[in-house]
């Protein structure tokens, strides 16, 4: 008797178990995708110092988008950031940037809007530099900061390893030139 | 119960592939916005997925993405005027498009004449002509997807190609 | 008697019934103006539906990837046990099971956020600011089994905001540009 209740509890519940094992798995297989976006955010002077203001950490999935949004004094930049994978190349991702940069006027008045769309192929922990209000130094009359994005992808399975790399990174100092 | 799924799977992966180019080529006609349609199609796909029942035919399943990509892209249209009311309104800034000039995958390259007609034209006028002549669909069907009659339906499509003719001819547009 | 010119356009789509569309093929052929209109309606279909190159293929592919993503999300966001939710670098205390918008705003400090399950921390985001700016993270929570659901659903838009730094006044230099860090050590 009991082994026939045994054996009953055993089929009701196995669709469970086995559900609770695919779930399981599934999650094992998102978590796999998981991704962290980098973002370092440098105030660059115009004689090439640069500034460390912010540094982010932000997981998303492919296809999931991040949202960021840099506010100042005469000036707002938002970014899209979407990360996608690339067919038949497990370590590069497609980074699409997507963003607006308004600033508001200077004594006259007048305010302007720029959109700018950036597909950026990049591979797992490589470096890319974006600058969104343009190259620092290229622009000799200009007196104010360049914006620097120092950004990096990350996928999950790397990321346990690189903090324990970033309690180095932690004493960056205000004078580094680049 | 595996097996089953990856029936399924294949199934619905089929369908996909032979719906997308339709739904995307519909929504990005009425837009005149590619990245906007690529949106605007994975929202109308989910939300089909997410349906408690599976319409029992292909053509079903087409009817009802077009019914609700062709309603998101008139909502995209609606807050688009919006958006573009209140900038205007705002006094002291200026749209000034400085953009981006890098080539990339997504970005729209200068829009071809004929987009650029169809986005002058109304609306409800762009819809059935769009829904006709890329989806391929006939009166009956577009007055069943838009909840009007065929007549009506055709009135519509003589006055959208009248308007183009119209416009391609202001444009100095040449129509072969 | 000439049709009425949108019953030549119902003609060429084809949506003229018989006997009406062989009444109408017969008024052509002998109607230079009804000729006429209908070429040019002909030739108008015919630019329209000649522009027909739109590369759906590169969207296609990424709208597949988003959709097996949100489907995969939505089977399993049900099943978790409770999460257990750890700020290890701040000490604002977080009430379980609230309804609220939770805005942080950080002057001089850093947001992380553990999302774990069974205390097994999986994943971190973290937001830090170096001097005074402020960061702000604002995430609408439900109650903490949804949490995760931060993650996974697009619906809860994470946005980090960085304020910078107070008077500072930015302009455009030049066209937003990418670098990699390869070509910038050769700068």
């Amino acid at each position: 008797m009991i082994k026939q209740l045994v054996l009953i509890a055993f089929l009701l519940l196995s669709p469970l178990i086995r559900s609770q094992c695919q779930e399981d798995d599934k999650t094992e297989a998102l978590l796999e995708k998981v991704l962290h976006i980098n973002i370092h955010v440098r105030l660059i002077s115009e004689d090439g110092k640069a500034k460390l203001v912010f540094k982010n950490s932000l997981p998303t999935f492919p296809g999931r988008s991040l949202f960021i949004r840099l506010t100042g004094k005469n000036i707002q930049i938002y970014i899209v950031f979407t990360p996608y994978e690339v067919q038949k190349k497990p370590d590069k991702i497609l980074l699409l940037a997507q963003g607006q940069i308004w600033l508001s006027g200077a004594p006259d008045g007048e305010g302007t809007y720029s959109t700018f769309l950036k597909n950026i192929p990049i591979t797992f922990g490589e470096t890319i530099h974006f600058y969104p209000l343009g190259v620092p130094g290229s622009d000799l009359e200009s007196r104010s900061f360049s914006i620097e994005l120092e950004i990096q992808v990350i996928p999950y399975s790397q990321k346990q390893q690189q903090e324990n790399t970033q309690e180095q990174d932690n004493g960056e100092d205000m004078e580094t030139t680049e | 119960m595996l097996k089953q799924n990856n029936n399924e799977k294949k199934r619905i992966d089929k369908e996909y592939s032979i719906l997308f180019p339709i739904i995307y080529k519909v929504s990005s006609r009425i837009t005149g916005d590619n990245s906007i349609s690529e949106d605007l199609c994975h929202e109308a796909f989910i939300k089909y997925y997410e349906r408690h029942e599976p319409l029992p035919d292909i053509d079903q399943v087409k009817y009802w993405l077009i019914r609700v990509v062709k309603n998101m892209s008139l909502n995209y249209e609606k807050r688009k005027s919006r958006e573009k009311n209140a900038i205007n309104k705002l006094e002291k800034i200026t749209p000034q498009y400085i953009g981006s000039a890098d080539k990339d995958l997504l970005k729209q390259e200068t829009k071809n004449a004929i987009q650029e007609a169809l986005d002058k034209l109304p609306y409800k006028l762009r819809v059935v002509v769009v829904l006709k002549e890329y989806a391929n669909l006939n009166y009956k069907a577009i007055g069943s997807i838009l909840g009007i009659s065929e007549g009506n339906v055709k009135v519509r499509i003589f006055r959208a190609r009248e308007r183009l003719e119209k416009i391609f001819k202001e444009e100095r547009i040449y129509v072969p | 008697m000439c049709p009425k010119e949108e019953y030549l356009s119902a003609f060429i789509d084809g949506e003229i019934e018989s006997p009406w569309n062989k009444k109408i093929e017969q008024h052509i052929i002998s109607c230079q103006k009804c000729q006429k209109k209908l070429e040019s309606l002909q030739s108008l279909q015919h630019a329209l539906r000649k522009d027909q190159a739109l590369d759906y293929l590169a969207p296609m592919k990424r709208v597949k990837q988003r959709i097996d993503f949100n489907l995969a999300e939505s089977s399993f966001k049900t099943r978790y046990a409770p999460l257990t939710f750890w700020q290890r670098k701040i000490a604002i205390p977080m009430p379980a099971l609230v309804m609220l918008s939770l805005v942080i705003l950080i002057l001089v400090a850093s947001v992380s956020f553990f999302i774990g399950r069974h205390n097994n921390q999986i994943l971190q985001a973290s937001s830090e600011s170096y001097g005074p700016q402020s960061v702000h993270v604002s995430i609408p929570i439900k109650d903490l089994e949804l949490l995760l659901q931060l993650l996974n659903n697009q619906d809860f838009k994470q946005e980090v905001i960085m304020e910078l730094p107070g008077n500072s006044e930015f302009t455009v230099i030049g066209e937003p540009i990418v670098i990699r860090e390869n070509d910038l050590n050769h700068r």
